[in-house]
């Protein structure tokens, strides 16, 4: 026996499945063998093993070595469809990037159109989901009743108040209270004249006024 | 060695017999084989001889390795035709410094191992279906006792995961080396000895049980 523990039997009937086939590695190689000698209940367990990997080897055999005219038939009929699939996929792969050029430029301008479409017609159909605009210009009006219900004010109402104070359609602004609105209420008022809407203007012209008004 | 002697074995799986111990250890099959890298080029040049040239040579190897993952002839044959496509596609991100033969292996086990788990179709078959799905019609005249073996080998492998399938076909099936079979599955080498040892396991268990039933 050499220096090193020899193995029991559990250890070596764990190794055994590896044992044909000489897939140990070479230390526990080395041991096991030591083992099997004297061992002839762990040689009787691996005898099962043999038995086995002797029959996978012998099928796999049985398939590879048995050149029929069948199975020569067989595979060249099999070559001739890989190279006709070969030759299809590359003509495919061929005509799309032929066509790759013209799609990335289709695909280009669609997202440009929904990014612009995105831009303009979110805020307006979803006034609520646009973000609040943080340096929103101040605006001193006195909102009569009922000019919420004109539709054009109530989509830039939400608009310009959403997250700040939001008006009802029976609210009214009292005269004087400062209101941090975006510029579309400001155009909305602009487009209203007629309504009963005092807007100050601030010096730089913009509809609206930074401060509460004295 | 006089007790080694009387074991029953055939010497090919005497531990005693084996190779020089250091080649376990040593990757195997580490340099590309140079016809292959030649064919490659060839192929790379735009040559459809030369692809043809690989098919001839690579055809029958995928074929079998995805008929005895897949057990059915017809899946086989997409498989082995599919993996030629795909090495067609992507033979310019070859790795020359590779050997061709695991890259395609793996391949073709990847393409198997899916269409096994896709369509399930890997079930315990009888004699019958089993004869009729091989390609080569001369088959039916083998000894009748080898294709009751094959049946119950068929029946067997049908009832092992895929992962574990797959090491043995290649191991003891192909032959191939645990450390060839590495690669090709994308696993480490103490990955391939576990599945393969616990694969040898499942196949030994049932093989015992259906041969028992068998002879009932």
């Amino acid at each position: 026996m050499s220096g090193r523990d020899a193995m029991t039997c559990a250890e070596v009937r764990e190794r055994l499945p590896l044992v044909p086939g000489a897939d140990l590695l070479p230390a526990e190689d080395v041991q096991v063998r030591e083992h099997l000698r004297d061992c002839a209940s762990c040689r009787k367990e691996l005898g099962s093993f043999v038995r086995v990997r002797k029959v996978l080897r012998g099928f796999g055999a049985a398939f590879e070595a048995g050149q029929s005219a069948g199975d020569k038939e067989f595979f060249s009929r099999l070559r001739t469809d890989t190279i006709t699939a070969v030759r299809r996929d590359t003509d495919r792969r061929r005509r799309q990037r032929a066509k790759s050029p013209r799609r990335s430029v289709a695909g280009i301008m669609t997202a440009a159109a929904l990014f612009l479409l995105g831009v303009y017609l979110v805020p307006l159909l979803f006034p609520e989901l646009t973000p609040i605009p943080t340096n929103l210009p101040r605006i001193e009006a006195d909102w009569p009743v009922g000019v919420i219900h004109d539709p054009r004010f109530r989509n830039v109402g939400l608009y310009g108040l959403m997250g700040h104070q939001r008006l009802f359609p029976d609210q009214r602004v009292p005269l004087g209270e400062e209101r941090p609105l975006g510029g579309k209420l400001l155009e909305a008022l602009e487009l209203a004249p007629e309504r009963d809407i005092k807007v100050l203007r601030n010096v730089r012209g913009a509809v609206s006024r930074p401060g509460r008004r004295k | 060695m006089g007790a080694l002697q009387q074991f029953s074995i055939p010497s090919e799986y005497d531990p005693a017999a084996r190779v020089p111990a250091v080649a376990d250890v040593k990757p195997q099959s580490v340099a590309p084989d140079v016809a292959d890298i030649d064919i490659l080029r060839r192929c790379l040049d735009g040559s459809e001889e030369s692809f043809g040239e690989l098919v001839d040579k690579y055809q029958q190897r995928a074929y079998w390795v995805a008929y005895h993952v897949l057990g059915r002839s017809e899946g086989a044959r997409d498989v082995a035709q599919e993996a030629f496509v795909r090495v067609h596609r992507s033979l310019h991100r070859f790795d020359f410094s590779r050997n061709f033969y695991t890259w395609f292996y793996r391949i073709v086990m990847n393409l198997a191992i899916d269409a096994v788990r896709k369509k399930q179709t890997a079930k315990a078959r009888n004699l019958d279906d089993f004869v009729h799905v091989l390609p080569a019609p001369d088959v039916t005249s083998e000894p009748a006792e080898r294709r009751e073996t094959q049946a119950l080998v068929w029946r067997v492998l049908d009832k092992l995961d895929a992962k574990f399938r797959s090491v043995l076909v290649l191991r003891d099936i192909h032959g191939l080396s645990c450390r060839e079979i590495s690669p090709i599955l994308k696993v480490t080498h103490p990955t391939v000895r576990w599945r393969l040892h616990r694969g040898r396991q499942i196949f030994r268990d049932h093989w015992e049980r259906m041969t028992r039933d068998w002879e009932l």
